[in-house]
């Protein structure tokens, strides 16, 4: 065996537990029919206040072009694939951790948005999505006028 | 207003940790996901770093053990908006193999791109028999 990995994180960081409860879940919800094989959700963060939303996933090793971002309404829909690296016939795998395959993820979104004036940047493997708010959704103050 | 994020069309349920844009000094390390692969000329490591950048990412090989660093840079643009949802953090990677001597450290690359870090470790040349020659001193 090449490689040897003498350094494991230490309890306490739950690394490699982590991964375990990944890969024990991933099958569960595989053999119970509640994850399609070959699919996954990557992690997604979400800021809000008022006037607009930011979104930022966690993509490495994703092509730009592979990533389809797509708003309908209040729902924003992301998938994508993350292709496996062909390997040729005297290639083969001597530690394979990582996951591949199509990936999608769903946010309902809490208010309507601008859909033409959404940004999405990819910057070393993390898409950030920036949704404004809709000027027709944002609250409006209507001025009480007293009667005399 | 509600937010609600779902995995497989199911909602998902996390709590909202604290703002990641703040956390990368205090971040943990964190174990990145890792492949390698053998080719017949090289080995072949791809590190999943997802937010790490090729200045932030440090590749040392001391003696025959190989440490790979990296720390992901706190760029979302976010201002005041609260965090509603959290899943991750930007993390500092952390993983240390131990090489054997069948790879040619001299001349292992590395490159950066999405997030991913790539080593490609050329394997050593076979270490061939060589022959000593016997002197005497016989006549």
């Amino acid at each position: 065996m090449l490689w040897k990995e003498f350094e494991r994180p230490m309890l306490s960081e739950f690394g490699w537990i982590d991964r375990e409860f990944d890969q024990l879940f991933r099958n569960m919800w595989r053999r119970w029919g509640v994850e399609q094989a070959g699919q996954y959700h990557p992690a997604i963060n979400v800021w809000m206040n008022d006037d607009r939303l930011v979104a930022a996933v966690e993509l490495p090793g994703v092509d730009p072009a592979d990533i389809e971002i797509t708003l309908k309404d209040q729902t924003l829909n992301l998938k994508g694939k993350r292709p496996q690296p062909e390997l040729g016939a005297p290639e083969n795998y001597v530690l394979q951790e990582r996951t591949y395959g199509d990936f999608t993820r769903t946010v309902n979104l809490p208010y309507h948005v601008e859909a033409d004036h959404i940004n999405a940047t990819f910057d070393n493997g993390w898409l950030v999505i920036e949704l404004p708010r809709a000027e027709a959704d944002k609250p409006r103050k209507i001025a009480v006028s007293a009667v005399a | 207003m509600e937010i609600v994020v779902k995995r497989n069309g199911k909602p998902a349920t996390r709590p909202v940790a604290a703002p990641a844009r703040t956390a990368t000094a205090e971040a943990r390390w964190a174990t990145p996901r890792v492949d390698v692969y053998e080719t017949p000329d090289n080995f072949v490591l791809l590190a999943d770093m997802p937010g790490v950048s090729a200045e932030n990412v440090n590749v040392t090989l001391e003696r025959n053990v190989l440490t790979l660093e990296g720390e992901a840079a706190a760029t979302f643009p976010v201002t005041d908006e609260k965090p509603v949802y959290m899943e991750f953090q930007p993390r500092r990677y952390r993983r240390v193999f131990s090489l054997t001597s069948t790879v040619a450290v001299e001349d292992i690359a590395a490159t950066m791109r999405h997030g991913v870090l790539r080593l490609v470790l050329p394997k050593a040349a076979p270490a061939t028999a060589q022959r000593i020659n016997i002197k005497t001193n016989e006549a």
